[in-house]
């Protein structure tokens, strides 16, 4: 006898969804970086022009900047081992502006951001913080700085 | 004393017939066999007393983890679902009534149906996650939905959320996986600026052949059709061709030269481009076939003649194209046979 | 004298095909994020010696490590992009050694296909960095360049030096944002591309042997970039020959990969003035690949003379990054001398290969299209093939 999969009628959430996040980081004297991922975990609720999210996070490791060595760098930086995930919670947004709490290697920092609707499906939020907010230490590498300044894009599913 | 012996040696081999035999013996066997990993031995001794492990849940489940372990996925799903029909079906039935919000713990806390779902759920998403192009596509549904629905199931029986969002984000990888395989087709249109050199021959009453060469410069607009997937992009397209060209001779005993010479032509075939590099730059190479004709003036029609003066010619091209968006900036070098020079052409796509 | 006034003339006339060593910049490396040169090299405008940061670089993002081993850490192999494979043991003292040896095929396939193999370049360079920030910097190349192939087997070539320094200076970096040099160096003009013989550097005359002493004043920040160059000629030249004048060269930041820029330069020696103005565009699209694109038009006008010859040319060139260590580059040029109605186009499919750090091999195919009223003449193929050793 078969099992009746009835299921379908059931609360089934499929929560599977594919959010992006570019970290944009400055070197000094000149260039810049970008690290990836899109493996942002989460769910937004939608609630006409709201939007709200308890905890969307992503895994540190996950963040890729293109070369391996930077990869190594940047990790180590961040201390993914001791802080696997970077997370970003309490998220409220409306009307283009929007608030939450970042956490980055367990230190806390409130922010704000801006967003856009880049179809009625995709959101993209733009949050300015600085490395020293949290407590994050100057790094050079062969002469080559990062600077304080990061800018993180985020684009999520809704 | 020989026949005492004898005695007891014959009742204690019965006794221990007769012990090896009972369904705790079997289960420990069992378990023995799972702890050595000697998964066929599970499956051995169950076969053999199917009879009497059949109607035992703990031996069900232990064949199921056997299964697993061997990646026999369909088999320990069956193997799930008899646990669940045959010993927690009134549960079973009754969560499968109960809406979410409403689901009460003591339905299921004295069964392992939370264990069983997950387990359903897992292995529906291994099977879904191996399926390729070779499975049936009712194959490739069937374990999609169970998953979905097992996983529905699970979290309605407050399966840990963390282990089932990682199952969620299996599937979902899985499905974008696919899609990124699935062809999918544009239309496209083409403007590109192009350069060839063509050959031509004067030809005088006796046969003598004066070698010419012609080199034209113009536009091509065109379009296409394209199929591609995340790796590979095919298409077929042609464009129409108006140049300009000069023509001379490369026998310098015979004087012919014009300029501004109008050229018409065609070209079409297909093509194929490599998009392993990145989404954006694909290399690829294109096989056209050209057909070219040309407004060349004959200097005297009562001495001279042209040979190749229209004709269909074959090549090879390498091209490149970037893409932002819909808009693509394409380079294409090549030779068309038997022209001694180049064909290149550097020009814009759009995508429909 | 390494530039005669045969060479002068020459260069009024008509386009002079060296095949010329190149120059050690890499502006197409931002497709990797580094949109300025600052950041890999000792120069702001790229060229020259690379800095521990741009061997790093090259070691662990550029060059393959297809024979390394598959357990040595990357750290590893960054520290050994040091000179003889080595981290530097103090802090003033950089030196680099450098080879490029290229065997070119010019009119490849042809009955008068000739085949060379040239030494393009063989230097020892040498940096010395003091000071806070390494904020005094001092720089000398010296090296073998070969006697200029237009000039080779005529009597001019033995009065030309083979041994010679093609850049020396003495730079001062107050801070990040701005910096000045003075000694010899390349004029900061256009967009320095690793191909001398391409269209956008012998057209404005800024080919291997176009150094000049002056001074160059750079400015550096995220959004924007410029530089601005005094010089007075070669002072190896002979004072009739030497080309003073000023550059400029100014790129803003659009989207941190995208660089839009002009420039432009005035000079002019006892024999010709030369005036130059260019656009350009840098792109990095993803994952290392990039776009160039640069216009320019360059006036010359003989002394002797109120005829003056202009010159249009422009270049695309796309550089994907196959994967680590390989790149495919294409090349498309164009130029036209505005004193006839002909003009001439280059297509140039080439491929790069770091097998692993401290060398680079290339092979470039040319393809050379000579558009004319006059004439309609065969394409040109050349095949070039080159080696790029560095320590």
């Amino acid at each position: 006898m078969k099992i009746i999969i009835a299921v379908m009628a059931s609360a089934l959430m499929m929560n599977a969804y594919a959010h992006e996040v570019t970290v944009k980081v400055a070197l000094s004297p000149a260039g810049s970086f970008e690290a990836k991922s899109d493996k942002v975990k989460g769910e937004v609720k939608k609630d006409g022009a709201k939007f709200t999210a308890e905890n969307l996070w992503v895994k540190t490791d996950e963040l890729k900047t293109g070369i391996d060595l930077r990869d190594e760098h940047f990790h180590k930086h961040l201390a993914s081992d001791k802080f696997p995930k970077i997370t970003f919670t309490k998220v409220m947004a409306a009307d283009g502006k929007g608030t939450g709490t970042l956490t980055v290697d367990d230190v806390k920092k409130d922010v704000s951001f801006t967003y856009t609707m880049k179809s009625p499906t995709k959101l993209e939020a733009t949050i300015n913080v600085k490395n020293s907010d949290f407590k994050l230490k100057e790094e050079n590498y062969m002469g080559i700085g990062v600077k304080d300044d990061v800018v993180i894009v985020a684009i999520i599913d809704v | 004393m020989m026949k005492i012996k004898l005695t007891l040696l014959t009742f204690i081999i019965s006794f221990s017939a007769i012990a090896a035999n009972t369904p705790l013996d079997n289960l420990k066997l069992m378990q023995l066999y799972l702890d050595k990993n000697q998964l066929e031995k599970v499956e051995d001794l169950y076969d053999e007393n199917e009879e009497i492990l059949g109607k035992n849940w703990m031996a069900l489940e232990r064949l199921a983890i056997s299964f697993e372990r061997r990646e026999k996925f369909k088999e320990a799903i069956e193997t799930y679902r008899k646990i669940i029909v045959n010993f927690n079906k009134e549960a079973h039935e009754k969560i499968l009534a109960t809406s979410a919000s409403k689901m009460d713990s003591s339905y299921y806390d004295k069964t392992k149906l939370q264990l069983y779902y997950y387990k359903l759920a897992f292995l529906n998403t291994q099977l879904f996650s191996k399926t390729n192009s070779y499975t049936p596509g009712n194959d490739r549904s069937k374990y999609k939905k169970n998953a979905e629905g097992f996983i529905g199931l699970a979290r309605k029986v407050k399966v840990d959320e963390g282990d089932l969002k990682l199952l969620e984000d299996l599937l979902q990888e899985k499905i974008n996986s696919d899609e990124r395989m699935t062809y999918k087709s544009h239309y496209y249109a083409s403007l590109d600026f192009i350069s060839w050199q063509d050959r031509l021959y004067l030809v005088n009453t006796s046969g003598v052949k004066t070698n010419l060469l012609s080199t034209a410069i113009g536009t091509c607009i065109g379009g296409g059709k394209k199929w591609e997937n995340v790796n590979f992009e095919f298409d077929l397209e042609g464009c129409f061709a108006v140049l300009t060209a000069t023509i001379s001779s490369e026998d310098r005993t015979v004087k012919y030269q014009q300029s501004s010479v109008a050229v018409k032509g065609f070209v079409a075939g297909p093509g194929m481009y490599f998009k392993t590099f990145s989404d954006n730059v694909l290399l690829g190479v294109h096989v056209p076939v050209k057909y070219r004709q040309g407004d060349w003036t004959n200097p005297d029609e009562t001495q001279y003649r042209f040979e190749r003066e229209k004709t269909y010619e074959a090549g090879y091209f390498l091209q490149s194209k970037i893409k932002i968006k819909n808009v693509s900036l394409r380079t294409r070098l090549g030779k068309v046979f038997p022209n001694p020079g180049s064909l290149w052409s550097i020009g814009l796509l759009y995508d429909f | 004298m390494f530039k005669s006034k045969s060479l002068i003339i020459m260069s009024l006339i008509g386009a002079c095909q060296f095949f010329s060593p190149k120059a050690e910049a890499y502006p197409n490396f931002i497709g990797h994020g580094y949109n300025s040169c600052i950041t890999c090299h000792y120069n702001p405008f790229g060229n020259g010696p690379i800095n521990d940061y741009g061997r790093a670089f090259s070691a662990t993002a550029v060059s393959s490590r297809g024979f390394y081993d598959d357990n040595k850490p990357e750290e590893l192999i960054s520290q050994e992009s040091g000179f003889l494979f080595k981290q530097p043991e103090n802090k003033h003292f950089r030196p680099q050694l450098s080879y490029r040896g290229m065997l070119l095929k010019q009119n490849f396939g042809e009955v008068k296909e000739t085949t060379d193999y040239i030494h393009m370049q063989a230097d020892l360079s040498l940096v010395g960095l003091f000071g806070e920030n390494d904020k005094y910097i001092a720089e000398v190349t010296f090296g073998y360049a070969p006697v200029p192939r237009a000039l080779q087997n005529t009597p001019q070539a033995d009065s030309i030096k083979t041994y010679r320094t093609r850049e020396h200076y003495l730079g001062y970096r107050p801070n990040q944002t701005w910096g000045i040099y003075a000694g010899l160096m390349d004029k900061t003009f256009g967009v320095r591309l690793v191909e001398h013989t391409s269209y956008s550097r012998t057209t404005p005359q800024l080919t291997m042997d176009d150094q000049s002493h002056g001074v160059v004043i750079h400015y550096n920040t995220p959004s924007f970039e410029g530089g601005l160059n005094a010089f007075v000629g070669n002072l190896t030249q002979d004072v009739d020959l030497r080309m003073k004048g000023f550059a400029g060269t100014f790129e803003y930041t659009l989207l941190e990969k995208n660089r839009v820029g002009l420039s432009v330069m005035k000079e002019g020696n006892d024999y010709v003035d030369q005036t130059a103005y260019a656009a350009h565009i840098r792109s990095g699209l993803d994952h290392g690949t990039s776009i160039i694109f640069e216009v320019g038009r360059v006036e010359k006008t003989p002394k002797t003379s109120s005829l003056s010859k202009t010159e249009y040319y422009s270049i695309f060139q796309n550089e994907i990054r196959a994967t680590r260590g390989v790149y495919f580059l294409n090349s498309i040029e164009y130029y036209k001398n505005a004193v006839d109605k002909s003009y001439r186009v280059r297509f140039g499919p080439s491929v790069s290969y770091f097998p692993r750090s401290k060398i680079e091999l290339r092979v470039d195919l040319n393809n050379t299209r000579n558009f004319s009223q006059e004439s309609s003449v065969k394409d040109r193929w050349d095949l070039l093939a080159q080696i790029h050793l560095w320590l």
